[in-house]
């Protein structure tokens, strides 16, 4: 043998050499194309909107959005319409629905923060929820809306209320709804 | 028997794409060690590690270019992307010089080292007119092998990369070996050490080696000239590359630094045509077998090479063609064979030309080579460099399945920290080369001016712009280029890009 220094080199050499041809030849097998597919649409969401509609039911639903983002480190969008009636005019003032309508945001802001992201958060005035929010889906170019409800007895049927109607029958990006029974 | 609109074939493999790059890389350091050693005397391997540092830059802007745009033409592809149809020809016109050298260089380097069985043949002279001494066997033979290599890669691109596999594997078991016993019995850093500091060269000297000691790391090109043939290419060619770039400085790292631990550089410098057959004559248990053994791993070595300069050349040229830059006949390719069967035989008689014009030139023949391969390599990786950083503005939405890492955000473009550092090293290296090399400085500009005259009037005769870009839908084009190369992830990827922007593609 050589010199200890030449004996260490030339093994170092011959083992890195054989580490990089190993991990060159060892490819991942492709996933099929409907998977990619399918994988991709979801990754493919870089815009998530949230509108706070109701309670923990929504927060639930910033919870799920973030998680849905993460990978793709998307954009999210947190939103709360006050919903003006028609008996007054549209900037009339609303100290206590603006000011629950501050404190969901905040909350559901801090939930976002949590995960690391940097929220767009929103507090619209519209005569319609419904409205408010597919106006501004479409202004931001959502790629996904997703909503928290509760299972409750409506006037529409059972659990789904009119602002959730509309949003799914006239959305043009997809929509998630995530339905929690009530107390559940 | 031709046929426009059959297309190129994949069949390269991960070890083929390995391979088509490590055989442009064998050969090269084969040729250079010995010119390096002969200007960066002492200092070879710093030498070899300066010219490595800009190679790693290159090699990382070339993964994220030939994954993302995994088409025939390599650098003047991505040139003609990210700078337009004139800078484009440019950087072709300077590869294809690379391209033809190679050829000729090594398919006259492979049968001086088969004449090594037969020293009859290599001790041959007559003359010829004004040229004395002129080889005539040894010219035939050479004018052989590139036709029987032309034929190979007319064939298939099958045959001719697996050619490249089969011999670049031995090839790697043979150099892996000699630099391991080297290292192991014979070194001596003590040595090496006492020629560093007392065999230094002079700053001219030394920049004079790096600027040919970057034609070590020709090959990556080669990589993304074959992307076209490469089966799953996004997936293959960051890796091969990112393998190569390894591999690759290992090899040309090593080489010198044991053979300054074993011989004085003047004796490996002397022999300029088989610098490693010496280092090997040297080695203990083995040297006996060096002779012939090193003459078959160098004949092996650079005819690989020659192989992969005519698949090069005949790629580019396609490529070229399918891009209005040249004579569309030069697309054409073989209905059976798959293969640009024109391009393959044009460029195979330019690089028989080129060999005759070093055989008529006598000794000097290789270093001029050398400098005209250098002054190529360095011109279109320098081209090649700034259409990474022009492509990140212009495209950011197409995939890339590897991304150049350490960026800077500038108004929510990523650019490159290493791309800038590759523009900033390959133009360097391109005026040292014209500052340091006597033939280079004029036959390298004089080549691209002849390209750039034809390319005028080529494209006034079928009244296309000159210096303006024809118009294309380079989106439409990338859809297309990830649908015949299946790659499903890159393609879902790039439509929701574009629907997202709102870009319809017709």
């Amino acid at each position: 043998m050589g010199h200890p220094l030449g004996v260490a080199i030339a093994f170092s050499f011959v083992v890195i050499l054989l580490v990089v041809i190993t991990w060159m030849l060892r490819l991942p097998k492709p996933a099929p194309p409907e998977v990619v597919k399918a994988i991709y649409s979801v990754e493919a969401v870089r815009r998530i909107l949230v509108p706070i509609i109701e309670g923990v039911y929504s927060e639930r639903a910033v919870e799920l959005a973030c998680r849905l983002g993460e990978r793709q480190n998307a954009h999210i969008i947190l939103l709360h319409v006050i919903e003006v009636p028609y008996t007054v005019p549209l900037d009339a003032p609303l100290p206590e629905l603006e000011k629950k309508g501050k404190k969901a945001l905040e909350t559901a802001s801090f939930i976002a923060l949590q995960h690391g992201f940097k929220p767009e958060v929103h507090l619209i005035r519209h005569r319609s929820a419904s409205e408010g929010i597919l106006s501004l889906a479409k202004q931001s170019a959502v790629d996904q809306i997703v909503m928290g409800i509760g299972l409750k007895k409506t006037s529409y049927g059972e659990g789904i209320g009119r602002t959730v109607r509309e949003v799914l029958r006239r959305a043009n990006c997809e929509v998630i709804i995530s339905k929690i029974p009530v107390g559940g | 028997m031709k046929e426009k609109g059959a297309k190129l074939r994949r069949e390269v493999t991960t070890w083929g794409s390995f391979t088509w790059g490590y055989a442009d890389v064998g050969a090269d350091v084969y040729v250079a060690l010995g010119l390096v050693m002969a200007a960066a005397q002492g200092a070879t391997p710093l030498a070899f590690l300066i010219a490595g540092i800009i190679y790693i830059m290159v090699g990382l802007a070339y993964t994220e270019l030939a994954s993302a745009y995994p088409v025939a033409g390599g650098g003047q592809y991505f040139t003609l992307r990210g700078l337009g149809d004139f800078w484009g020809l440019v950087a072709g016109a300077a590869l294809m010089l690379d391209y033809t050298v190679d050829v000729a260089l090594f398919a006259m380097a492979s049968a001086g080292y088969i004449n090594f069985f037969f020293p009859q043949v290599r001790e041959f002279g007559m003359t010829i007119g004004p040229f004395h001494n002129v080889n005539l066997i040894w010219m035939a033979e050479t004018f052989l092998l590139i036709t029987i290599l032309a034929f190979l890669n007319i064939k298939g691109i099958r045959e001719s990369s697996l050619l490249n596999e089969l011999l670049g594997a031995l090839d790697m078991i043979m150099e892996t070996s000699i630099i391991f016993i080297g290292f192991a019995f014979a070194w001596r850093p003590e040595f090496l050490l006492h020629q560093w500091r007392t065999q230094f060269p002079t700053v001219e000297k030394f920049l004079y080696g790096i600027s040919i000691a970057v034609i070590s790391y020709v090959g990556l090109e080669s990589v993304s000239q074959a992307a076209e043939e490469t089966k799953r290419p996004t997936a293959v060619v960051p890796r091969t590359s990112m393998a190569l770039i390894i591999v690759v400085l290992m090899f040309a790292l090593a080489f010198p630094t044991v053979a300054l631990g074993i011989l004085p550089w003047q004796d490996i410098a002397s022999r300029e045509g088989d610098p490693v057959a010496l280092l090997a004559s040297k080695l203990p248990f083995v040297g006996f077998l060096a002779g012939p053994a090193a003459a078959i791993l160098a004949a092996t070595i650079v005819l690989i090479s020659a192989n992969t300069g005519i698949m090069g050349a005949s790629r580019l040229a396609y490529g070229m063609a399918e891009a209005g830059l040249i004579g569309e006949g030069l697309s054409a390719v073989h209905p059976r064979f798959h293969t640009p069967i024109r391009a393959i035989m044009l460029f195979s008689g330019v690089a028989a030309a080129e060999a005759l014009f070093a055989f008529l030139s006598g000794r000097k023949a290789m270093d001029t080579m050398a400098n005209m391969y250098a002054f190529g390599a360095m011109l279109a990786y320098f081209l090649a460099s700034l259409s990474l950083v022009a492509l990140r503005v212009k495209e950011p939405h197409i995939p890339r399945a590897y991304r150049v890492p350490f960026n800077i955000r500038l108004k929510g473009i990523e650019i490159p920290i290493p791309g800038i550092l590759a523009i900033i090293g390959t133009g360097t290296m391109v005026i040292i080369v014209l500052l340091t090399h006597a033939i280079a400085r004029v036959v390298g500009p004089l080549w691209v001016l002849v390209w750039v005259i034809y390319y005028a009037w080529y494209r006034v005769r079928s009244g296309k712009p000159v210096f303006r870009s024809l118009p294309r839908d380079w989106n439409k084009e990338q859809l297309r280029i990830f649908e015949e190369a299946g790659e499903v992830e890159s393609l879902e990827k790039l439509k929701w890009e574009l629907a997202r922007k709102g870009i319809a593609v017709q």
